[in-house]
């Protein structure tokens, strides 16, 4: 586990006030005391459980922000996709990025969408460029 | 004993008791309407059960709770505490997102206080 930070939890005045009077009674055994001091410890330990559930919550809504903030910047990337016409080149498929510079379209792609490309061959290009190596290895 | 079982929907999360392997397994995002509407019957089902049962295993795998949510899993093992001190063998497995750089964190967090055995699991995203 990581160290936990140390947190600084704010008695309540009403534990304070509490506490006094229990010291003021310390001596009594009446019952009156023992209900006092148990309704105090059952008020202190749902005092923490709320300061448990805010700080638990809190640290859910900062990683929901974080996660609404990606999305927001995934969206807005997507939509900057959407509202483009990209200038390819008819015959090497280069694209034209800014200021007349032409990028594999594989780069291009991972550049601005973080798209990644892993390259294979498909059936029509494997016939096209190792056709007749493949039919001389068949014979 | 009543069986427990409630499938997931798109604001509560699974809640199901394998009778046969004597884990309860809680999953899903949790953020109901109502999440003591939720819990409540839960919360009832596992004080039956842990006064019938010597061992629980508790498995936890929730990406996001609302407030109201923590209240009742922070209730939940209040009551796996309580029984453990009873003498009930209880265990907790907290299963996160290793991915995600806030899950460990929150785990913790719910691990800080509870005084059973409480394992937390790094799982694939």
């Amino acid at each position: 586990m990581t160290p936990r930070k140390e947190k600084t939890v704010m008695k309540d005045t009403v534990v304070r006030e509490a506490e006094e009077i229990l010291s003021l009674h310390s001596g009594e055994a009446s019952l009156l005391y023992s209900k006092f001091k148990a309704l105090l410890h059952d008020y202190e330990k749902l005092l923490h459980k709320l300061d448990k559930v805010i700080t638990i919550s809190d640290k859910y809504q900062v990683q929901l922000m974080e996660k609404t903030d990606q999305l927001n910047s995934a969206l807005a990337q997507l939509n900057q996709l959407k509202k483009i016409i990209l200038p390819i080149c008819m015959f090497c498929k280069k694209i034209r990025s800014d200021a007349d510079y032409w990028q594999q379209i594989e780069s291009y792609f991972a550049e601005h969408i973080e798209v990644m490309f892993s390259h294979g061959i498909c059936p029509e290009c494997m016939k096209e460029k190792y056709g007749e190596l493949l039919a001389n290895h068949k014979d | 004993m009543a069986p427990l079982d409630l499938q997931p929907t798109g604001s509560s999360p699974k809640v199901c008791f394998d009778p046969f392997t004597g884990i309860l397994e809680l999953s899903g995002d949790s953020y109901p309407e109502n999440s003591f509407d939720f819990y409540t019957p839960v919360l009832s089902w596992l004080k039956e059960h842990l006064r019938e049962t010597e061992a629980l295993q508790v498995h936890f795998n929730i990406v996001y709770m609302n407030s109201s949510s923590i209240k009742c899993v922070l209730d939940i093992l209040d009551l796996m505490e309580e029984a453990e001190a009873a003498g009930k063998k209880i265990l907790i497995n907290w299963y996160y997102d290793r991915e995600n750089p806030r899950a460990l964190d929150l785990a913790e967090e719910f691990a800080e206080d509870v005084g059973v055995p409480f394992h937390i699991i790094p799982v694939e995203g």
